[in-house]
């Protein structure tokens, strides 16, 4: 199956993750009680929000499990895309995102632990506060749909959509390893369309319990394009990383030539300037129109080092990067690349960052480098899980399909590097 | 080289082969441009050319009358400024889209199977957005100071407002058709320069100074190449700029139902979703009238249908946010639309739109539909239909019903409304009578290197 070379780099990256998980954590443990025991918010009249150590231990786990959820759901939307539409980008990172997929009930399970406390037992949505929600009208408005119990149903809803078509295609892609029976291609191709209209719309509605509602007066329609597309430029990074580690042994050194790298480049193009577009019409739009109930998003995020992150995630997370992946030269080489997919996989941590912590009240007008920091630690920790569970499934099955046609026509079309 | 003897799986089936089998490069080279130089036009382009001759005569009409007696004569009023002329705008340069989709964004896919269709849609594109121009010139109601909207020096020291999208629409439009034009000229010159040396008499002449002394030389096809792979890559862009900017029109204002963030992304897939219905409304009789199925085979309109199922998706998802958010806002104004236009004065055209564009792709899904000329062409006229309710839907509900009841109106097109519209589909059929007439609608030095792929096993 896998080769000793990789088998040796999967088994050392898993010891790292492993020293990951447990320093991340317990120094997100550690530092979170200080900061929220010494230098809490307590409620006021103005600010009905407290953010003791509940908040500061719950604020950074959220953040990070939002950050590494995308790399399970989007994994399958991958994966769903791939039998779509087929392509010899995808088709080399096929069992990559198959793994990655098979890690959704690792989030289904952290999130009942991470996400649901955090609804029940603190002031982190403020629409689950009493006093907030009869400050602001608007929100009582929107009870049905952010209330504790509607959030616990919808996210067995979303998990029931994504843990399906998740047992679906690892279960039909391992058939076909074992059995070449092409009529499983037939059923992955049939069902892969609703499974991404699924999709979208879980993760649409999703976002919105999660993360929009956050800041719950405030409301935007593009919000669920915005956390697809920081998704898929995680997964496709990170994909990236995973091919240049393994692909110089068989089978992916067969399959793999310059133009792979080229199209996973084109795709990290791709999503890096729709992010941009996405981001960027939002603020636009916003900003023109100025209402109360809008703009209130980006005054959370205005001030001197908060927009200095704007800024900086302006120009570092859209014009850097699509200017280097502009270049042909950076795209066919899969050492240059994979720099260019690390860079893009960690600049995406400020990028939640920005979209999450500000709505807290403590994160507000400035950048909370406490919070920062415990953001990146609870990243580094349950990322550390994470990485080790996906590699833990990535060992399990060949890392190319065995028995799948569509492969050779797609590496013959590259091979002859027709244009 | 694969062998060509091993059986095809079946997962690899494909409804139809990108061309029919038997052809050969003089062969791909008489039939396309046997339309233009030999064979005579069937009477259909006959009845076609005179129906829209008929109708630009109505639009000319139409138009020297309304700068005779001015813009009452439309149906624009108080609370409805924008009516019928912005819906045509923007129906039209929705249309306008699928032309540079097909070329530039397939081209750097590398989607084999835009070849023999882009000729035609990037023709259909060029023509869309002139179609598209004719509107915002006669709405502002004094054409003859249109220039005032470029930003020029002058003594009066007058500048346009840089900070309205209308403004930039002039740039992103502009550019769009400028770009657009070039990178169809540029594909057209090895054509032209093949219709230079196959064709006879004064025509010669024509087609010669056009193809620009192309002799087919290494250098001329290594600079071709270059020109146009750098003219794709900045019409890709252009694609979902124009419509991104259309959409602005709307969602910088503070109007319920056209101040929605979704509006830029679900403006574009609209549009290349109108774009494409009307491409296969174009090429499903033309292939069968011009003989054209070898080379447009089931397997582009199969394609065609699966864009246009996906881009349908995305505007039905554009309308399911409109509806959530419109709810989850919490905000009176932005409910009291949406159950306006659920069940206001103009419910009939918002169920009519989410027939036409919601439902009635649905069928898509079915292979059948896609791979059949006459439900897709029904279905292409549907959403055709749909596309423009859409805009209809978005403008008149949201101008006539705003905040103040004390200055809600009605609206209506009057029958000028209706020749300008009408009038410019005219123009459009026109225009594509003519192309189809004068130019090779397939691209035949691309099909030849198509053939030549098949031929290797290269591509299926």
């Amino acid at each position: 199956m896998l080769s000793d070379t990789q088998m040796s780099w999967i088994s050392k990256t898993q010891s790292k993750a492993r020293m990951y998980a447990v320093a991340g954590l317990l120094v997100t443990l550690v530092v979170a009680i200080i900061a929220g025991a010494f230098f809490g918010l307590a409620p006021t009249d103005d600010q009905p929000l407290a953010v003791g150590v509940k908040e500061k231990i719950f604020q950074p786990l959220m953040v990070a499990w939002l950050f590494w959820l995308g790399m399970g759901i989007c994994s399958l939307a991958v994966v769903m895309l791939h039998h779509l539409c087929g392509g010899a980008w995808s088709y080399t990172i096929q069992r990559f995102v198959e793994a990655g997929s098979r890690t959704i009930p690792f989030f289904f399970i952290t999130g009942i632990v991470i996400m649901l406390p955090a609804v029940y037992f603190t002031d982190i949505y403020p629409w689950t506060n009493e006093a907030y929600v009869h400050q602001y009208h608007i929100v009582a408005e929107k009870a049905a749909f952010l209330n504790p119990s509607t959030y616990t149903i919808a996210y067995f809803i979303y998990f029931t959509i994504w843990m399906l078509f998740m047992w679906l295609y690892n279960g039909w892609s391992k058939r076909l390893d074992e059995t070449a029976d092409d009529r499983i291609i037939g059923k992955m191709k049939f069902w892969a369309g609703p499974g991404l209209v699924l999709y979208v719309l879980s993760v649409t509605m999703a976002a919105t319990h999660f993360a929009m509602s956050l800041e719950p007066v405030w409301f935007s329609t593009i919000y669920g394009a915005w956390l697809i597309s920081s998704y898929a430029l995680s997964v496709v990074s990170f994909s990236v990383i995973v091919l240049s580690y393994l692909m110089n042994e068989s089978p992916i050194k067969e399959k793999v030539t310059t133009r792979t790298f080229h199209h996973l480049g084109n795709f990290l193009l791709g999503f890096t300037i729709f992010w941009s577009y996405v981001s960027f019409s939002q603020f636009l739009l916003i900003w023109n129109a100025n209402l109360p109930e809008e703009i209130g998003f980006y005054l959370h995020r205005e001030g001197s080092s908060l927009t200095v992150m704007t800024v900086f995630l302006c120009a570092f997370h859209w014009f850097v990067p699509m200017m280097i992946l502009l270049i042909r030269k950076n795209k066919t080489s899969i050492v240059t690349l994979r720099k260019i997919a690390y860079y893009v996989f960690f600049v995406r941590i400020l990028d939640l960052y920005w979209n999450t912590v500000p709505s807290f009240p403590d994160g507000h007008y400035a950048v909370n480098w406490t919070t920062l920091f415990l953001v990146i630690t609870a990243i580094l920790g349950l990322g550390g899980v994470w990485v080790f569970l996906f590699l833990n499934e990535l060992k399990k099955r060949p890392l190319l399909p065995v028995n799948d046609p569509r492969g050779e026509l797609m590496f013959l079309k590259d091979a002859h590097g027709h244009a | 080289m694969a062998s060509t003897t091993t059986p095809i799986p079946r997962a690899l089936e494909t409804v139809a082969p990108l061309m029919a089998p038997g052809h050969t490069f003089e062969s791909i080279s008489r039939d396309i441009t046997d339309v233009v130089l030999e064979r005579p036009m069937p009477r259909a382009w006959f009845a076609c050319l005179g129906i829209g001759v008929t109708l630009l005569g109505m639009l000319g009409a139409s138009t020297a009358y309304l700068f005779w007696e001015g813009l009452g004569l439309w149906g624009i009023n108080n609370p409805v400024g924008w009516g019928f002329a912005i819906v045509n705008l923007v129906w039209w340069i929705g249309i306008g889209h699928a032309g540079t989709l097909i070329s530039a964004i397939l081209l750097l896919f590398n989607q084999d199977w835009r070849t023999a269709i882009n000729r035609s849609a990037e023709a259909m594109t060029l023509f869309a957005v002139m179609c598209a121009g004719i509107f915002p010139l006669l709405h502002v109601g004094r054409p003859w100071a249109i220039f005032f909207i470029l930003p020029y020096p002058n003594t009066m020291a007058l500048w346009p407002q840089f900070r309205s999208p209308l403004l930039w629409d002039v740039f992103a439009i502009s550019t769009y058709f400028t770009v657009s034009l070039l990178f169809w000229f540029t594909g057209l010159v090895p054509d032209l320069a093949t219709l230079r040396d196959r064709s006879k008499g004064i025509s010669r002449y024509f087609y010669g100074i056009f193809a620009l002394g192309w002799r087919g030389s290494a250098k001329h096809w290594f600079r071709y190449e270059a020109a146009y792979l750098l003219l794709g890559g900045m019409s890709a862009p252009l694609v979902v700029s124009v419509h991104t900017i259309v959409s602005f029109d709307f969602a910088v204002s503070v109007i319920p139902g056209w101040h929605t963030t979704i509006f830029p992304p679900y403006f574009v897939a609209g549009a290349i979703y109108s774009g494409f219905a009307m491409v296969l409304t174009i090429l499903i009789p033309v292939r069968v009238l011009f003989n054209m199925e070898d080379f447009i085979t089931k397997r582009h309109l199969d394609n065609m249908a699966k864009v246009m199922l996906a881009t349908g998706l995305v505007v039905f998802y554009g309308y399911m946010t409109e509806l959530f958010y419109a709810w989850y806002s919490g905000n009176d104004y932005e409910r009291f639309m949406m159950a306006n236009r659920i069940g206001g004065p103009y419910a009939w055209a918002y169920w009519c739109l989410l027939f036409c564009n919601a439902l009635s792709p649905q069928f898509l899904w079915i292979k059948w539909v896609r791979t059949n000329t006459i439900p897709l062409f029904i279905l292409t006229i549907i959403v055709n239909i749909g596309m423009w309710l859409e805009r209809y839907v978005i403008v008149v509900t949201s101008l006539t019903r705003d905040f103040l009841p004390s200055s809600w109106g009605t609206y209506a097109g009057t029958i000028f409304d209706w020749m300008a519209y009408v009038g410019s589909m005219g123009l459009f059929i026109t225009m594509m009578c003519l192309f189809i007439r004068f130019l090779p609608m397939i691209t035949i030095f691309e099909v030849r290197i198509q053939q030549d792929q098949l031929n290797r096993n290269e591509i299926r």
